[in-house]
């Protein structure tokens, strides 16, 4: 038997291998445009969600002063905003809860 | 085929590139858990080379303790290091505080992680038994004053907070104040509609009054306990805000009840 058998494939194992390194690239370029896609859309829903955010807060302020008779509804829905507003005010933020530590450490003699 | 595992490599260092640069904000928060994560293991590890050293007082076990306090002091510096860039973070997402007060409170911070900072190279520099005491006693006063502070600036968070809420409430209450003179001019009886609103304003006052006196309470003293005592009737302040919160949304469920029957 010659080295060549050793170190070189066989043409049908070489249609095969080539194969799969096109898959195998496939796949790769797939998972890179799924990843920078998810990131791409959960950045643009976070810029949407902070424009929202502030269009609602614009109207707020510029809201008119008076109001027709029509605007009861209105009404309810900045009642009920301020209500859910209200439920989410809390004064126990666990992320800002100062951490408990052990005090009072000392080496016996 | 070789050159795969580079490629697969490639995208993983692409990936993990974004998922940093995308998730950046969280990391903070992450990091300071995973320190408190090893809390209880690396005082563990202290406390049973403290109990070597105690009954065989050895060069062995005394080396040990020392590694074993520098570990364990450093910790608690990096916990409360990784709790106050937590705390830092916070107050520059917060959207209740203004710029100044941010600052101020960011000034606050950056004080205390300093005085860490100069902690830890004393921690650093033990090389004996004899000093841990010393430096352990310090510590003590040191968490004192970094709780305290901490506690100050988390109570001027909720103060914003509990502020830009009664901004928003007060907005509604004029809407439902020109809504009550508007059917008065219709010739409606509005009795009850201006009763309720006189007691959204009363609390709304009553809030405003308790949030004022927070602030003008929630100060930096020199003395840590006396900070705390501060802090202490602030936080009575905002509980009292909240609870009267709670009832101008009651006060506002009437007022639209009402304002369905008039109508």
């Amino acid at each position: 038997m010659s080295n060549e058998y050793y170190f070189h494939d066989a043409p049908e194992e070489v249609t095969s291998k080539k194969k799969m390194t096109r898959l195998f690239l496939i796949g790769v370029f797939v998972l890179i445009f799924a990843t920078v896609g998810v990131l791409v859309i959960s950045q643009v829903t976070r810029t949407n969600n902070t424009t929202q955010d502030t269009k609602e807060e614009e109207e707020e302020v510029t809201a008119p002063l008076h109001i027709q008779d029509s605007d009861i509804l209105q009404l309810e829905q900045d009642v009920a905003s301020s209500e859910a507003k209200l439920k989410n005010f809390s004064l126990e933020d666990l992320q800002l809860v100062f951490p408990f530590l052990d005090v009072d450490i000392l080496i016996e003699d | 085929m070789r050159k795969l595992p580079i490629v697969f490599l490639l995208v993983m260092l692409l990936f993990f590139t974004f998922h940093t640069f995308v998730f950046a904000q969280s990391t903070t928060y992450t990091k300071y858990r995973s320190y408190v994560d090893q809390y209880r293991d690396t005082k563990e590890s202290f406390e049973l080379a403290r109990t070597k050293h105690k009954n065989f007082q050895s060069l062995t076990t005394q080396t040990s303790l020392v590694q074993a306090t520098v570990e364990f002091f450093g910790l608690r510096i990096s916990i409360l290091s990784a709790y106050l860039d937590v705390l830092q973070e916070k107050i520059d997402e917060e959207p209740a505080l203004t710029q100044e007060e941010k600052d101020a409170q960011k000034k606050t911070i950056e004080e205390q992680k300093k005085l860490l900072d100069q902690h830890q190279q004393k921690i650093d520099a033990l090389q004996r038994v004899e000093q841990i005491n010393t430096v352990s006693k310090e510590f003590d006063e040191l968490y004192k004053v970094i709780s305290a502070n901490s506690q100050l600036v988390r109570t001027h968070v909720y103060i914003g907070r509990a502020t830009l809420l009664l901004q928003q409430l007060m907005s509604t209450t004029q809407k439902l104040e020109d809504k009550t003179n508007s059917l008065k001019e219709q010739g409606k009886n509005v009795n009850l509609l201006e009763t309720w609103l006189s007691r959204i304003k009363e609390k709304t006052s009553a809030v405003d009054q308790s949030l004022k006196v927070a602030a003008s309470t929630a100060i930096v003293t020199v003395n840590p306990d006396d900070t705390i005592t501060n802090v202490q009737l602030a936080s009575s302040q905002l509980r009292l805000a909240q609870e009267n919160l709670g009832k101008i949304s009651l006060f506002f469920k009437e007022f639209v009840q009402e304002l369905k029957r008039v109508k």
